[in-house]
């Protein structure tokens, strides 16, 4: 079931602007939007939320039609980045804010006790938000919009501004939220590792337009553009073209595959975890190569390797230390053919 | 240019220092002498002035002009300051520029452009066939006490509006509030601190408010003698020891609010800052 359907939505404001974004979202998803900073993200999940109306498209909840419908009508859950408690009233008071609309008082106190019982805040209920650490305070917005069962929840960056240990358990936190309220997700941030963890769904947006949408599977394995492919930091993207039944990108260099649907591609794409080094050539593209750089990151070695173009490569730090590699040694590439894209 | 050396530029720089401190203890001096003698001369008969019929009318007709003054400032700063903080349209910028017109004027020329309105059309002896007589009278004590603060209040409260997060507004909205509830809820205990420094200060000017009341309620003997006009009037005819009461009353009101108005902003500084700020 269509849970919310944007339709060709349009906004400039002040300097963001957001072009014709089609987007759907259906009933239990976890949908993901990734982008940059400064793309307007923000911008449209407020424009979801009423908060801006559209200057052009149209907004549908649940095959309703919305645009012009106010906030407070769409009974939407919305959490930011800075998590927006309000300082004034305790964190009770915070998170019965919406229910007291929603709920008689009664069953709302249910409620309460269910929910501050998954999100472990039982013992924070009396204290004032600004005392609290920030996850436990986005641990209490969380609570604040899930009380009133929202139709959707809009997460505007929620981790961003959590240490990486919060920010690991918040994770968690969200997965199992999702799973257990069974709750409609369109969660934006700019972070590769949120989106690979949590979502079922992923669009990208760069520069104010959504450039891909669709399973987090096609979406991270097969970008379709090549700002997608190098927003989602693919590595190795290379010129070239088809013919003759192979992808040449120089006279040495021709990726002899088959043609796929289309052909008329400019680029040719692989990761560079994909990448293996000597050993026997098996199916795929085999190249001989020059290591021209090697260096030394936190969690992978990243190596240069020429095989008549610079080729980025990622070898964990044990299989370097196995293996016989410096620079400017001569080495066997193998690119196996599943791991090739085409744009 | 060329440098002169270690020494030569730690007595540069010490002599400056020190030239910035005695201009300051100058100023200091100036204005602790000149108010503080109004105290001393004060002192004598301050007992007897403020059994004086005429000072305790003053100060009953100063407590109840500022107090009405600043309640009608009240009603009319709030809305305006929010919607200036919200809206960012061309129309809230001419707002905006008026508003500053009477806090660029002097207050007399506020009270003799009152005067003309009220005194000299239609619309003011209409006004006035209504009962709303303003020139000459007590009535238009407030209302040039009002023309006089009231864009004065609309800027602190904007200020304070300003500082409240149009987000924490939105979440409000989300959770089913609509505007008027949001901003009962949300906005008004948010700004608090800064509506309150915005009334005490009003009140304070209130009080003292002198030209505009002059040009438009005139000064009269016990019938429109605030305590700045028995101030006036009581320097006018030497009538020193009231005069030097009617002062002191004045100073210690204004200085006192001040105060509160000071300890009021730094509150809302505070809260500006966030997560750091105690609330």
């Amino acid at each position: 079931m269509v849970v919310l359907k944007l339709e060709n939505i349009s906004k400039r404001l002040g300097d963001f602007a957001i072009n014709n974004i089609n987007l759907q979202v259906d009933r239990g998803q976890y949908f993901v939007i990734l982008g940059p900073s400064g793309t307007g993200k923000t911008v449209l999940l407020e424009i979801i939320a009423g908060f801006h109306r559209p200057d052009q498209g149209r907004v549908y909840l649940y095959d309703k039609e919305i645009t012009r419908l106010p906030p407070e009508a769409r009974k939407m859950g919305f959490v930011y980045q800075d998590y927006m408690l309000f300082p004034h009233m305790t964190v009770k008071d915070n998170i019965l804010f919406g229910a007291r609309k929603c709920f008689p008082m009664s069953q709302a106190m249910d409620k309460i006790k269910r929910l501050v019982d998954i999100l472990g805040i039982g013992h924070l209920l009396d204290r004032f938000p600004l005392t609290l650490s920030g996850g436990e305070q986005q641990r209490v917005a969380l609570a604040r919009v899930l009380i009133i069962e929202p139709t959707i929840l809009l997460l505007d960056e929620p981790l961003s501004s959590l240490d990486p240990n919060s920010k690991e358990a918040l994770q968690i936190e969200l997965k199992r939220i999702h799973e257990q309220f069974e709750t409609t997700i369109l969660h934006i941030t700019h972070d590769f590792n949120e989106a690979t963890n949590l979502a079922t769904h992923v669009g990208v947006m760069i520069n104010g337009t959504l450039a891909q949408t669709g399973t987090a599977g096609e979406v991270f394995n097969r970008p379709n553009s090549l700002e997608v492919a190098s927003f989602l930091g693919i590595e190795n993207i290379i010129p070239g073209q088809y013919a003759d039944g192979a992808f040449k990108c120089s006279e040495q260099l021709v990726f002899p595959v088959p043609p796929v649907n289309g052909q008329d591609f400019s680029y040719i794409y692989f990761s560079a975890k994909d990448v293996r080094l000597g050993g026997q050539p098996g199916s795929g593209s085999g190249f001989q190569g020059v290591v021209t750089g090697i260096s030394f990151q936190k969690d992978y070695v990243s190596i240069t390797v020429d095989i008549g173009q610079p080729i980025k490569v990622k070898l964990s730090h044990r299989e370097f230390n196995d293996s016989p590699l410096a620079c400017g040694s001569n080495i066997h590439v193998h690119i196996p053919a599943s791991s090739l894209g085409f744009i | 240019m060329k440098n002169k050396g270690g020494l030569y530029n730690s007595i540069v720089n010490g002599a400056f220092r020190l030239g910035n401190f005695l201009v300051g203890i100058l100023l200091v001096i100036l204005i602790t002498a000149s108010v503080s003698l109004i105290f001393i001369r004060g002192i004598p008969g301050f007992q007897t002035s403020l059994q004086s019929a005429e000072i305790i009318f003053a100060i009953k007709l100063s407590l109840y002009t500022s107090l009405i003054s600043t309640f009608l400032c009240i009603l009319t700063a709030i809305p305006v300051a929010y919607y200036l903080a919200r809206v960012k349209s061309r129309f809230a910028f001419v707002i905006n520029t008026v508003l500053d017109i009477p806090l660029a004027l002097p207050p007399i020329v506020s009270g003799v452009a009152l005067l003309l309105l009220f005194g000299t059309t239609e619309f003011g002896r209409h006004l006035a066939s209504m009962g709303l007589q303003f020139v000459f009278t007590v009535k238009g004590i407030i209302l040039a006490q009002y023309f006089v603060n009231v864009p004065y209040m609309v800027k602190v409260i904007y200020t304070a509006f300003s500082s409240v997060s149009t987000r924490m507004e939105f979440v409000a909205r989300s959770l089913g509030y609509n505007q008027l509830e949001t901003f009962i809820k949300i906005t008004l205990p948010l700004a608090r601190h800064g509506i309150m420094a915005a009334v005490i200060i009003t009140w304070a000017k209130a009080l003292g408010e002198f030209g505009a009341a002059l040009m438009l309620a005139g000064a009269t003997r016990l019938k429109t003698e605030t305590l700045p006009l028995s101030l006036f009037l009581n320097m006018s005819t030497g009538e020193l020891n009231l005069a030097m009461a009617a002062a002191a009353i004045l100073i210690v009101i204004s200085v006192a609010s001040l105060l509160v108005f000071e300890a009021l902003g730094s509150r809302v500084t505070i809260l500006d800052r966030g997560k750091d700020g105690v609330w």
